[in-house]
């Protein structure tokens, strides 16, 4: 058995993506995937009316709940978002397995769809027959983000596909949303917290090669991570706190370098200019003005640029070393 | 699909974690109510309070906690009314507006008996959540839940409630002796027409949950033999 054979069968087994054994195969002087394959991956009109059919389908449910929501019973209110999920959940089941590269994806989008219907369902099943205890809301919000994170992690599960790891993404940060709810005056800090913790965990996971596709799990969860310190940031007067984000961004930076992964140094500088430009305007403008936070700004956007040109060349570097 | 199956479980075990934390911590989540007045009852705090209770029943009880009762259930649309007041320490009465001319209620404290009368001058009531005691002083809470009572010499601190921001009791009325404040305390997760009443001695020291479940109508009015009723006309 060959190299290429190796690196077929890993692919087969979803050990590796189609891009991982395209580049491996690459390297091995092997001859990337079948181009008939290819060629059925680019979009087409089919996948582009399967769009058009799902996004008219998409409205005419929203002008419906708009017309009639209050005429409707409360098991019919649930059928408006219900219904669709549970369409949306078939149609994906059914297009994945086709052999159509567009169809599958299509597919994919239509479970992202239904991981949001199914935020939706479950949201208006807890207000038409929700527990009416003294304490009921906090619990709910909770039982509602939890079904959902719940049904995205079970739909990347069966589909690991950029649409599942945005739907989990989104799924986390509703999460992050539910638990911040539970104190008695609304916690940004515990929200901030909690999506952080979720975008560490996300990109660790990804690094550990289990969270899949790598590139968009890279992307997703590096900005829950820096949102996070973001959304707390923005809450807090505290100097240090407002100050995590750029630890964070520091740390993605690093990771970039370490890893050889250029959209961490993206999004770790993105999330350090953004710190320092708020950190700038909380702490400086009120004594030294606007004009000042203006000046270091500026002088920040040109290092950030100057730094994101120089790691990209390293890391062009390194990959035509390796 | 082991590795995706070790995603799937580290994700909800870390959801999972966090939310069995905040739940067992009870982060974020405060109790402030004094103890209850009804369970240890304070033969210090004189005479007698009436109030909404959460079934827009009038209820009369010993400001003490030692002992209430239920007066009348009005019916109609509004239910109760305010202000509520003391006309003697047997009566008590109370605007209703259902029609055109605001109705004066007066209620039979010993037999639950109701009169309506016009009252064409409502005006001249004090209103009960003014938070303004009978010799003047007034009191204020800040969105911290710090009592601060404003005499001659300037704004006193007198207690502290450890609430959520913003989510504090507020001083409704006084007694008619000026020695107690009366506040209404809304839970942040409660139903929003369900209060609870708390009594405060003036210097902060002695404090009790009279009432668990009051409607905010501005309706407590207090009445001590040989002094009178507060809030009055």
């Amino acid at each position: 058995m060959d190299g290429e054979e190796h690196i077929r069968r890993w692919q087969a087994a979803g050990f590796i993506d189609e891009a991982t054994a395209a580049r491996l195969l690459a390297h091995e002087g092997g001859t990337p995937a079948e181009p008939a394959t290819a060629a059925s991956e680019r979009p087409g009109a089919l996948e582009a009316l399967l769009y058009l059919g799902l996004a008219a389908a998409a409205a005419g449910i929203i002008v419906l709940v708009a017309m009639q929501w209050s005429e409707l019973r409360p098991w019919s209110r649930m059928a408006v978002a219900g219904i669709p999920c549970v369409l949306a959940l078939m149609a994906g089941g059914a297009m994945l397995r086709s052999d159509e590269g567009g169809i599958r994806r299509a597919g994919t989008v239509a479970w992202f769809v239904a991981a949001a219907l199914t935020a939706v369902t479950l949201a208006i099943g807890a207000e038409e027959y929700g527990p009416g205890f003294e304490d009921a809301e906090a619990w709910v919000l909770l039982g509602v983000a939890g079904g959902t994170v719940a049904m995205a992690a079970v739909l990347w599960l069966l589909s690991p596909t950029h649409p599942q790891v945005l739907a989990m993404g989104g799924s986390l940060l509703f999460m992050g949303t539910a638990v911040g709810n539970w104190p008695d005056e609304y916690s940004t800090g515990l929200f901030g917290f909690t999506v952080m913790l979720f975008g560490a965990a996300g990109v660790a996971l990804a690094e550990a090669g289990w969270l899949a596709p790598r590139i968009s799990a890279r992307f997703v969860f590096a900005m829950l991570a820096v949102l996070g310190p973001f959304i707390f940031g923005m809450a807090s007067d505290a100097a240090p706190v407002q100050l995590v984000i750029v630890a964070v961004g520091a740390v993605l930076a690093g990771l970039s370098v370490w890893r050889a992964v250029f959209v961490y140094m993206g999004v770790g500088v993105g999330a350090i200019f953004v710190g320092l430009v708020a950190f700038f305007f909380r702490q400086f403008a009120p004594e030294l003005g606007a004009p000042v936070a203006l000046i270091l700004t500026g002088a920040l956007l040109i290092a950030v640029v100057l730094v994101l040109a120089q790691a990209r060349r390293v890391m062009r570097a390194r990959r035509r070393a390796a | 699909m082991k590795e995706r199956a070790y995603v799937v479980a580290v994700i909800l075990g870390l959801g999972a974690l966090l939310v069995l934390a905040v739940a067992v911590l009870q982060f974020g989540r405060y109790d402030p109510s004094p103890p209850s007045l009804q369970d240890h009852p304070n033969a210090s705090i004189p005479g007698k309070i009436a109030w909404w209770d959460k079934d827009a029943c009038l209820v009369v009880g010993e400001a003490s906690g030692a002992s209430r009762k239920q007066v009348s259930c009005p019916s109609g649309p509004y239910g109760g009314g305010v202000p509520l007041r003391w006309d003697d320490a047997n009566t008590l009465s109370y605007l209703e507006y259902t029609g055109p001319t605001p109705q004066r209620v007066t209620v039979n404290v010993a037999t639950g008996q109701i009169s309506r009368v016009p009252d064409p001058d409502p005006g001249k009531d004090v209103y009960a959540y003014q938070g303004i005691a009978p010799d003047g002083t007034r009191a204020t809470v800040d969105e911290n839940g710090t009592v601060w009572v404003t005499e001659s010499d300037g704004n006193r601190k007198v207690a502290d409630f450890d609430v959520a921001k913003h989510h504090g009791p507020g001083v409704t009325t006084w007694s008619p002796d000026s020695r107690w404040m009366v506040l209404l305390y809304n839970r942040p997760r409660g139903d929003s027409m369900d209060y609870e009443i708390w009594l405060l001695s003036r210097d902060g020291t002695v404090s009790g949950t009279l009432v668990e479940h009051a409607r905010d109508w501005g309706g407590v009015a207090w009445w001590i033999e040989g002094v009178g009723g507060w809030p009055k006309r």
